[in-house]
């Protein structure tokens, strides 16, 4: 009977493990942003800055205006894990905790493409993503497209 | 008819105008908030919790950023604590922080008003309930006049001026703060308000440097200084000034698997009746499981006076946080709280309380 609960305690355990290997999205992504910024390619580390809040200009001179697709979106995922290392419960956190506490707020949170799109276009110092698949060479004519450590997408 | 005519141009003219000043106000203004509601029971006969199960509007919360330039951000944060009912002196409204705060660079950033007293971990986020895991902030590190101490570790707020940045130390990502402000006054409250009024010449100091080994990781010391007129035993001011000086350390690592928590404060108070020593502990350990429910242990101690014998309090909370939608936290926990016979706050008692949250940021 006691042998029952444990094989019973381990399978559990072994499903949440798994249960927690979630797997990410396939398909890539590229970082834009306003053509007005000054830059051609970035580092991970570089977008990480800009994402939890520790570079606030460009060329201390322009406000950097990061935004995110919100979280329905795959895209989001991956952007997270590939770039920033973590998953969006954490992020949230995060944000959370440094607004609260009198830093400058996070980054806007989009619900579509073409929102993203129209945002970054519009919006001198803003950075951003989309999936390889919704690029639009019309739609990102207002727009650069930013290699991340050498690669054209994350 | 001509005077119909004016007013549907003029009332047309207005929404024109009113729309493009909301526009404009709309991009330059961000309003974040969080709120909160609890409940609390008290298991045992006898300890100083809840024994009626009551429900807590505990509270509603806006922080307001209005970006004025670039570089120039203004910060509110209002809080409406307990359901405030003015006409019954029935709650608490409070400003907990109003400042402005300009850009020179990254490195360097000036703030100037009312703010938080940036302690360690919690004291910056010390109301807001979806920031962090547990029902209620430490109460041995941060509300320690709640758990036996006679005087907190440091004032929630101060008003005065603040620099800080962030930058690399090495290779690693740094971030400091220096607050320069009136301080906190003492507690018997002869009249003074420290948001617009010094009642002496000393100022308080606290700094606050954080490095991060990685992403994941955080580690920080800070400290307190001030200096505050003493009251003798009625309360009424004696004549004489004591230091407060405390000196905290914490640790935080935000792992996928596992999480972890450590902060420690040392703190003294000296003054012409003699020098008391205390320090405060908090170390809790959760693990995410798939985004959503993170159970979590807390362990807090605190020594109130080295020199008693038998003042300690500990309270031990296993709980769990579950992430109910973006922003909505549902958290369950136990509180098993212990104490010395000399503690000033428990006399001894040890009780467990049932605690429960809804915590909603946005």
């Amino acid at each position: 009977m006691k042998c029952k609960k444990y094989l019973f305690a381990i399978t559990m355990l072994t499903l949440i493990v798994l249960a927690q290997h979630t797997g990410i999205a396939q398909e890539k992504g590229i970082i834009i942003v306003h053509k007005s910024v000054p830059t051609d390619s970035m580092s991970s580390s570089d977008i990480q800055d800009i994402y939890m809040g520790r570079d606030l200009l460009w060329d201390n001179t322009v406000k950097i205006e990061p935004v995110m697709l919100e979280k329905k979106h795959e895209i989001t995922k991956r952007f997270l894990k590939q770039i920033l290392d973590m998953n969006y419960s954490k992020f949230r956190r995060f944000w959370l905790r440094k607004t609260y506490s009198g830093n400058k707020p996070g980054p806007k949170y989009l619900d579509s493409i073409d929102r993203m799109i129209e945002f970054v276009s519009q919006t001198a110092g803003a950075i951003g993503y989309v999936a390889v698949t919704d690029i639009d060479k019309e739609k990102l004519k207002n727009c650069k497209v930013i290699y991340v450590d050498s690669l054209p997408a994350f | 008819m001509n005077y119909a005519r004016f007013l549907i141009v003029a009332a047309a003219c207005s929404m024109v105008l009113a729309t493009a000043v909301f526009g404009q106000i709309g991009e330059r203004l961000l309003i974040n908030g969080y709120s909160s509601f609890e409940f609390e029971k008290q298991l045992d006969e006898q300890g100083e919790g809840d024994p009626n199960g009551s429900f807590d509007a505990d509270l509603f919360d806006l922080v307001l950023n209005v970006y004025a330039t670039t570089r120039l951000r203004i910060a509110a944060d209002f809080s409406w604590e307990h359901g405030p009912a003015s006409e019954d002196n029935r709650g608490n409204v409070v400003l907990e922080y109003g400042f402005g705060e300009f850009i020179v660079s990254e490195a360097l950033r000036i703030r100037a008003g009312k703010m938080f007293t940036s302690f360690s971990i919690y004291n910056e986020i010390h109301t807001a309930k979806p920031a962090f895991l547990t029902v209620k902030e430490p109460l041995s590190t941060n509300k320690n006049e709640k758990f036996g101490s006679q005087f907190r570790f440091y004032p929630r707020w101060g008003t005065g001026i603040a620099i800080l940045g962030n930058g690399q130390l090495g290779t690693l990502d740094s971030d400091y703060i220096i607050q320069v402000t009136n301080g906190e006054q003492d507690y018997s409250d002869n009249g003074a308000n420290p948001f617009e009024e010094d009642d002496n010449l000393a100022k308080s100091f606290l700094g606050r440097a954080r490095i991060y080994p990685t992403p994941s990781a955080e580690l920080g010391v800070s400290a307190y200084y001030d200096r505050f007129n003493a009251t003798d035993s009625t309360g009424a001011l004696d004549g004489s000034e004591n230091d407060l000086f405390s000196l905290g350390s914490h640790l935080q690592v935000t792992g996928d698997a596992v999480g972890l928590e450590l902060e420690y404060v040392f703190g003294l108070i000296s003054g012409n009746s003699g020098t008391l020593n205390r320090a405060g502990l908090t170390a809790m350990v959760y693990t995410p499981i798939r985004d959503y429910f993170v159970p979590y242990l807390r362990f807090e101690y605190l020594d109130p006076n080295f020199d008693v014998e038998d003042d300690f309090a500990t309270l031990i909370i296993p709980g769990l946080n579950i992430q109910v939608d973006d922003g909505l936290y549902v958290k369950l926990e136990a509180n098993f709280l212990n104490s010395g016979a000399n503690n000033v706050q428990f006399n001894g008692i040890g009780y467990t309380e049932l605690k429960a949250a809804i915590a909603i940021g946005f």
